[in-house]
C-alpha cells in the first residue's frame, strides 16, 4: 500500500516538475499556460491521490481539495489567457509569417 | 415528551460546545461558496460583465427540484468538510444548508443549467471517465513536447461552436477543452469558444479537429447539462 | 511518519518545481507570464501542503491547503481581471 502511494506521489511530483519545466521552456504566454495548467493539474491530483492512499481516513477533505483544484485551475488559466487575448497578444510563431495564417508553411513537427 | 426535551437539550448543549468548530466550518463554507459564485458568474474570466447579465436573463428559472439539488450540494459539501456522520453534525449541517440554500439560491441562477433527469448521474460518471482519459493523454502529450529538445510546437487559434445553451454547460465545456491534449480555451463569445492550439500541423483541418473534441465532450455533458 | 528515500526525492522534486516556477516569476518578460507562474506555484504548494499534512500526521494542514488554494485562485482571477482592465 505504501509502495503504491509512493508511486502516485512520485508521478505527481514528476508532473509538477514537468509543468514547471514547461513554464520555463515555452516561448510565449499561451504555451506557458498550457504547459503549466495541464501538467500541474494532473500532478496535484496524483499527489493528493497518493496522500489519500497513505491516510485513507482523510478522503473527504482530500476529495474536496482535489475537486477544487480540478475545477478552478482551468478557470484561472482561461481567465489569464482571455486577458492577454483581449490585450491583443498573438500566439508565437516559429516562422516569421502572417500570425493569423493557419496553413502557412511551417517547420514539420514530425521531423 | 421528556425524551424529546432531553434530545433537544442535548442538541443545544452540543451546539454550544461545537460553536468554535462550527464557526470554522462555516468560514470554509462561506469561502468556498464565494469562490464558486465568483468563479461561475462574476469573474470567471470567460464571460464579460455584460454577457453575464445577458446569459443570466436567458438562464431558465430555478424550479423546486433545483432548490433541492442546491441544498443537496451544500449539504454534501458540509459533510465532506466535517468528515463525520454523527447525529448532531447531520442536524446542524441540514439547518445550515437550508439557510445557505434559501439565502444564496437567487444568486445561483447558473444551477438552472443542470438537467435533473433520472439518468443524469450515469452521464456524469461517463463524462468523468472520458475526461480523465483525455487529461492523462493530454499530460503525456505535453510531457513529450516539454522534454524533447527541439520543442515541437506550432501554435494557432481556432473558433468552435457549441450546442450547449446554459452558462454552466459552456463553462464545463471550456474547462474540459482546456484540459485536453494540445488545446486551451481562451474566450467565449455567445456560443463560440476561441481555442488555442499548441501544435497546428500544416496538413490538418484544425476546425474539424476542434469540432470533434467539442462534440465528444458535448455528447457526455449534454446528458446532465443544458 | 518518517520519510523513506523515495519520499525525500518526491519532496525534493516539488521543491525544484517551485524553484523553476520562481525563476519564471523573476525572468518573466511580461506581467501575464508572472501571473501564470504564480498560479502554477500556488497549485504545487497546495499539493505540497497536503504532503506536509501527511508528514506531520496532522489533518489541520488540509484546512490550510484548502484555504490557501481558494485564496490563490481568487488572487489569480483578480490579477487577470486587473491586467485585462488596465488595457482599456
Amino acid at each position: 500500500m505504501r509502495l503504491l502511494a509512493d508511486l502516485f506521489l512520485l508521478i505527481g511530483a514528476a508532473f509538477a516538475l514537468l509543468g514547471a519545466l514547461g513554464l520555463l521552456r515555452m516561448p510565449d504566454t499561451y504555451n506557458r499556460i498550457q504547459a503549466g495548467t495541464k501538467a500541474v493539474t494532473l500532478g496535484a491530483l496524483s499527489f493528493i491521490l497518493g496522500i489519500g492512499l497513505l491516510y485513507p481516513e482523510w478522503w473527504a477533505k482530500l476529495l474536496v481539495i482535489a475537486g477544487f483544484i480540478l475545477f478552478t485551475n482551468p478557470v484561472g488559466s482561461s481567465s489569464i489567457a482571455r486577458a492577454i487575448h483581449l490585450a491583443g497578444i498573438q500566439p508565437w510563431q516559429r516562422a516569421s509569417s502572417d500570425p493569423m495564417a493557419l496553413k502557412a508553411p511551417q517547420e514539420d513537427k514530425s521531423a | 415528551m421528556a425524551q424529546a426535551f432531553n434530545l433537544f437539550a442535548d442538541i443545544i448543549e452540543q451546539l454550544a460546545e461545537q460553536v468554535s468548530g462550527v464557526a470554522a466550518d462555516l468560514c470554509h463554507l462561506v469561502f468556498i461558496y464565494t469562490c464558486y459564485y465568483v468563479s461561475c458568474t462574476r469573474s470567471s474570466g470567460l464571460v464579460t460583465a455584460k454577457k453575464i447579465m445577458d446569459n443570466i436573463s436567458r438562464e431558465p428559472p430555478l424550479t423546486l427540484p433545483h432548490y433541492l439539488f442546491i441544498f443537496a450540494t451544500v449539504y454534501l459539501l458540509w459533510l465532506l468538510l466535517v468528515g463525520e456522520l454523527s447525529r448532531h453534525e447531520l442536524i446542524l449541517g441540514g439547518l445550515v444548508s437550508l439557510v445557505v440554500t434559501l439565502v444564496s439560491a437567487p444568486h445561483l441562477l447558473i444551477f438552472g443549467g443542470v438537467k435533473l433527469r433520472i439518468d443524469a448521474p450515469l452521464h456524469l460518471l461517463r463524462y468523468l471517465g472520458y475526461f480523465f482519459v483525455a487529461l492523462i493523454r493530454a499530460n503525456l502529450d505535453m510531457a513529450r513536447r516539454i522534454l524533447s529538445p527541439s520543442l515541437p510546437i506550432n501554435p494557432s487559434m481556432v473558433e468552435v461552436e457549441t450546442g450547449l445553451r446554459s452558462t454552466l454547460g459552456r463553462l464545463m465545456l471550456a474547462n474540459s477543452i482546456t484540459l485536453t491534449p494540445g488545446t486551451l480555451s481562451v474566450d467565449i463569445k455567445d456560443n463560440r469558444i476561441l481555442v488555442h492550439w499548441v501544435d497546428a500541423s500544416p496538413g490538418v483541418d484544425l476546425e474539424a479537429a476542434t469540432r470533434e473534441i467539442a462534440a465528444g465532450f458535448e455528447r457526455h455533458l449534454g446528458g446532465f447539462l443544458r | 511518519m518518517t520519510l523513506n528515500p523515495l519520499e525525500l526525492i518526491v519532496a525534493a522534486m516539488l521543491g525544484v518545481a517551485v524553484l523553476l516556477g520562481l525563476l519564471r516569476l523573476i525572468l518573466g518578460p511580461t506581467a501575464p507570464d508572472r501571473i501564470v507562474s504564480a498560479d502554477t506555484i500556488s497549485v504545487i504548494i497546495t499539493a505540497g501542503l497536503t504532503g506536509l499534512a501527511a508528514w506531520f500526521g496532522s489533518a489541520l494542514y488540509l484546512d490550510v491547503a484548502l484555504i490557501y488554494g481558494i485564496l490563490a485562485f481568487v488572487g489569480v482571477v483578480a490579477l487577470a481581471r486587473t491586467i485585462e482592465g488596465g488595457r482599456q
